[in-house]
C-alpha cells in the first residue's frame, strides 16, 4: 500500500486537507518500527488504495523539541512512498525554507500551496508554474476547507509515486559554501558502508551538526565533518548551522522573488479584530467576557437540556418499573442500570456536547495563542514559559492531548509543570461534575466560584511548583496565526472524537459501575471500602456512601457524580447534601488524581517518577483545598 | 500625572538611541516602523528556533503591539505575526530603516 504524508508548518491547513480526505475514518496510532502515536487514516482514491499520515506541524527538520523529531523520525523510517508538503501561500517565503529541506530526502513530493484566497487577500499572485519549475516538483494549487484543488493534489500524489523523482537541483549557494558541500558530499562518496540517506541530505546534515544524524556515521567522516564546520565559523564569524541556514532562507527567498510578485492587501476586518482582541485594555476585557460567555452559554443550555431530559426520564422509568417490587433484587438491578443509563444523557451530555462544542471554536477560531499573549506578562512573573497556557487551557477540554500538546515546549521543566497545571484545571468531564451539582443545585454564581478558585489555585501552584524546579525559562516564541471561519465539519469532527470515546468507554463503564454498586449496596458490601476509605470522608465531613464513589471518579472522571447519585439513592443530591457538602465533595473532585488515561498519558510524557510526583501532588492538594474549604465554609455558613 | 510618565519614557527610548549607532533592542522599536534585525544575542537553541519563524540577521520585522505588564510583543516577520517575549526581545538588536 502507497504511504503518503502529510507535512507542512504550523497552521498551514495540513489537518484540514487531511479532514478533507479521511473525512471521520481516521484512527490514531503506532507505526511499525515507531514509537510515535500518528493520525492516519486508509483512503481510496482513483481506485488505489493509500494511507495518509498527518505528520504534527513543523518549522524545519532539526528537530527543536520532541514533535520535530518525531516527525523527522518518520521520514527518514525508510517507509515513506510519496511527501505532501502542504505551503501557507500567504506565508511563501518562510514556507519554502522546509520544502528545500524536505526536497533533499530525494523522496518523490508534491507541493500543496493550500490557502491561495489568503495569498490573493494579501495581494500576492504566485507564478505556480514556474515555481514547479524552479522546484522541479510538481506544484498544486489548493483551498482546503473548500476542497479545491484537493482532486488534482491526489492526482499528482499518485503520478509522482509511480514515477522516481527527478535529482533535485541544487540549491544556489554561495560560492565558498558551494564548495564547503561539496567536499562533504565527496567524503560521503569514498566512505563505507554507503549511506542509506541521500548524500546531499547527510552532507547538509552533518554540517548543521545534526544531533540524530551525526553520531551514527562513521568517526572518520565526523572528524571531516567537524573540520569543514570550523572552515565555516571561520569564513562566515557564525556557526556552521547558522551559515546553513542563512542560506537555506536566502535561496527561499530568490524562488519567492522569482516566482511570486506582492501587491497591495486588501482591507481586511480581521486585522481590525485583532487590534480589539490584542489590545493592552480592551484584549483583557475581551478575553474576560469570551470567557465569561462561554461559561453561561455551557450552563445555559445544559440546565435547560438536563431539566427536559430528566423529567422525560423519570416518567419513562415509572412506567417501565411499575412491575418491579422495590426492595427486590430484580428492582435494584433495573434501577442502578437505568440511573447509568440515564446518568449519561440526561446528566453528562447536556453539558459535554456544547462545552466540546465551545473549546473547539476557541480552538479552531484561533484565539488560544491570543490567550497565550495576553498571559505570557503574567506567568512570566511566577516563572513559567508563555507557551503554556496552550496545554493549560486545552486542559479544560481533556486532560489528555493537553499532556500531549506539552510537547511544544522546549524543556523538559516546562513540560512537567504545565502538564501537572494542565490536569489541576477541570476537564471537560470535571466541569460537568461542577455544572450538574453546583450549578444546578447551588446557582451558577457558586459554580464560577469554583472555576475561579481553580484558576487562583492553578496560579499559585505554577508559581510555588517554578520556585522548586528554578531554571530561567527562554522567552516565549510563538506564531499567531490568522483568525479563521471555524469548518463545522472540523469541529463537529473534533467534538465527535470526544463524544465517541464517552459513548463507547465512559458510558458503559458508568452503566457497569452503576449496577455494581447498586447490588453491592443491596448485599451491603460497599461498607468494608466505604469504612476504609471513612478517614478521608470523615476528615471531609461528607457522607461514608460517597467513599466508594471517589474510587470510581479515578476510572473517569464523570462516573464521581453520577456513583454519587447512585450511592445517595437519588438524584436531588441537595436533598441529603448540606451546601458546603457539595462544595467541598466538588473541590475534592476537581484537584484530586488525575483519571487513568491521564495517568497513562502522563507517565508516556514524562517518565514514572514525574507522574508519581505529579499525582502525589494533586492527592495532597486536594484534600488540603477540600479540608480547608469545609472549616471555612462550615464557618461562614452556619 | 500620565503626560509626565510619557514624556520621560520618550526621553529615556531616545538617550538609549545614541549608544549602539541606529541599533537598538526591538522592544525599544517605535510601532509600527520597519526595522532589520542586526545581530541577536541569545544561545545556539534559541537563534536556531527564531531563524526558523524568519528572524535572523538581515531580516525585517515590524512590530504591531505591545502586551502590558512586561508581556511580549506582536510583531510582524516574512508576513506571518508572532508573539515575542519581552526578555527575548531585548536581546534582537535592530536599525531603523528608511
Amino acid at each position: 500500500m502507497l504511504r503518503v504524508v502529510l507535512i507542512g508548518q504550523p497552521n498551514c491547513g495540513k489537518s484540514t486537507l487531511f479532514n478533507a480526505v479521511a473525512g471521520y475514518r481516521s484512527t490514531t496510532g503506532n507505526f511499525s518500527g515507531t514509537t510515535v502515536r500518528l493520525t492516519w487514516s486508509r483512503v481510496r482514491i482513483n481506485g488505489t488504495q493509500l494511507e495518509l499520515v498527518d505528520l504534527p506541524g513543523v518549522y524545519s527538520l532539526t528537530a527543536n523539541n520532541p514533535t520535530e523529531t518525531t516527525a523527522k523520525k518518520f521520514l527518514l523510517s525508510g517507509t515513506v512512498d510519496v511527501i505532501v508538503n502542504v505551503l501557507d501561500a500567504s506565508l511563501l517565503s518562510r514556507s519554502l525554507e522546509l520544502t528545500l529541506e524536505l526536497r533533499e530526502l530525494g523522496l518523490p513530493m508534491v507541493v500543496c500551496l493550500n490557502m491561495m484566497d489568503e495569498a490573493q487577500r494579501k495581494g500576492m499572485s504566485i507564478v505556480t508554474s514556474k515555481l514547479s519549475e524552479l522546484l522541479a516538483l510538481p506544484v498544486v494549487e489548493t483551498i482546503a476547507y473548500r476542497g479545491l484543488g484537493v482532486p488534482e493534489l491526489f492526482r499528482q500524489v499518485l503520478q509522482a509515486a509511480r514515477h522516481s523523482p527527478p535529482p533535485a537541483p541544487s540549491l544556489q549557494w554561495h560560492q565558498d559554501v558551494a564548495k564547503v558541500v561539496q567536499q562533504m558530499e565527496l567524503c560521503l562518496d569514498n566512505g563505507q558502508p554507503k549511506p542509506l540517506l541521500p548524500r546531499s541530505f547527510l552532507a547538509i546534515k552533518l554540517l548543521e551538526a545534526d544531533k540524530e544524524i551525526s553520531p551514527a556515521l562513521d568517526p572518520q567522516i565526523r572528524a571531516v565533518a567537524s573540520a569543514l564546520r570550523k572552515e565555516l565559523e571561520q569564513t562566515h564569524g557564525r556557526t556552521a548551522e547558522e551559515v546553513i541556514m542563512a542560506e537555506r532562507h536566502n535561496c527561499a527567498m530568490q524562488l519567492f522573488e522569482q516566482a511570486a510578485t506582492v501587491g497591495h492587501p486588501q482591507r481586511d476586518i480581521r486585522t481590525a479584530i485583532d487590534r480589539l482582541l490584542t489590545h493592552p485594555v480592551w484584549g483583557y476585557a475581551m478575553l474576560v467576557l469570551v470567557l465569561a460567555g462561554f461559561f453561561w452559554g455551557v450552563f445555559g443550555l445544559g440546565a435547560t437540556i438536563e431539566q427536559v431530559v430528566q423529567n422525560r426520564l423519570e416518567t419513562l422509568f415509572a412506567q417501565w418499573g411499575r412491575t418491579l417490587v422495590p426492595g427486590s433484587l430484580s428492582y435494584a438491578l433495573a434501577r442502578s442500570f437505568w440511573d447509568g443509563l440515564a446518568g449519561g444523557a440526561a446528566v453528562l451530555l447536556p453539558y459535554l456536547v456544547p462545552f466540546l462544542f465551545g473549546l473547539a471554536l476557541l480552538e479552531d477560531v484561533g484565539y488560544l495563542p491570543r490567550v497565550a499573549y495576553l498571559l505570557d506578562g503574567l506567568l512570566h512573573r511566577i516563572g513559567l514559559h508563555g507557551t503554556s497556557v496552550v496545554p493549560i487551557v486545552l486542559g479544560y477540554g481533556c486532560s489528555v492531548p493537553a499532556c500531549l500538546a506539552t510537547r511544544v515546549l522546549p524543556s523538559r521543566r516546562d513540560r512537567f509543570l504545565a502538564t501537572i497545571l494542565a490536569t489541576l484545571v477541570p476537564c471537560s468531564a470535571r466541569s460537568t461534575v461542577i455544572f450538574a451539582l453546583v450549578a444546578f443545585y447551588l446557582g451558577p454564581g457558586w459554580a464560577l466560584g469554583i472555576f475561579v478558585f481553580n484558576a487562583l489555585v492553578v496560579f499559585l501552584s505554577g508559581w510555588w511548583l517554578a520556585r522548586l524546579w528554578p531554571e530561567v525559562s527562554p522567552g516565549m516564541v510563538l506564531e499567531v496565526p490568522r483568525y479563521q471561519w471555524p469548518s463545522l465539519r472540523v469541529m463537529s469532527k473534533k467534538v465527535w472524537l470526544r463524544l465517541r470515546e464517552f459513548i463507547l468507554v465512559s458510558w458503559p463503564i458508568l452503566v457497569a459501575g452503576s449496577v455494581v454498586l447498586g447490588l453491592a449496596e443491596f448485599w451491603h458490601l460497599d461498607r468494608g471500602l466505604n469504612a476504609a476509605l471513612a478517614p478521608l470522608t470523615g476528615l471531609l465531613g461528607l457522607p461514608a456512601a460517597v467513599g466508594t464513589t471517589l474510587i470510581f471518579g479515578i476510572l473517569r472522571k464523570e462516573l464521581s457524580l453520577l456513583m454519587l447519585m447512585q450511592a445517595l439513592g437519588t438524584s436531588a443530591v441537595n436533598t441529603v447534601m448540606t451546601t458546603t457538602q457539595i462544595l467541598v465533595f466538588t473541590i475534592f473532585v476537581t484537584f484530586y488524581i488525575p483519571c487513568l488515561a491521564t495517568i497513562v498519558a502522563m507517565s508516556r510524557e514524562l517518565g514514572r517518577r514525574l507522574t508519581t510526583a505529579a499525582i502525589g501532588y494533586s492527592f495532597v492538594l486536594a484534600t488540603l483545598l477540600a479540608t480547608a474549604a469545609r472549616f471555612l465554609l462550615e464557618y461562614l455558613l452556619n | 500625572m500620565l503626560l509626565a510618565r510619557l514624556k520621560w519614557r520618550v526621553l529615556l527610548t531616545t538617550s538609549k538611541d545614541s549608544v549602539g549607532e541606529g541599533s537598538r533592542s526591538l522592544d525599544l522599536a517605535p510601532k509600527g516602523k520597519q526595522v532589520e534585525v542586526v545581530q541577536i544575542e541569545e544561545n545556539r537553541d534559541t537563534r536556531r528556533q527564531l531563524a526558523q519563524l524568519g528572524i535572523l540577521p538581515g531580516t525585517v520585522l515590524c512590530v504591531r503591539q505591545s502586551a502590558p505588564l512586561g508581556g511580549p510583543l506582536l510583531i510582524e516577520a516574512q508576513g506571518a505575526v508572532l508573539a515575542l517575549g519581552r526578555a527575548l526581545s531585548r536581546k534582537i538588536q535592530v536599525r531603523l530603516l528608511p
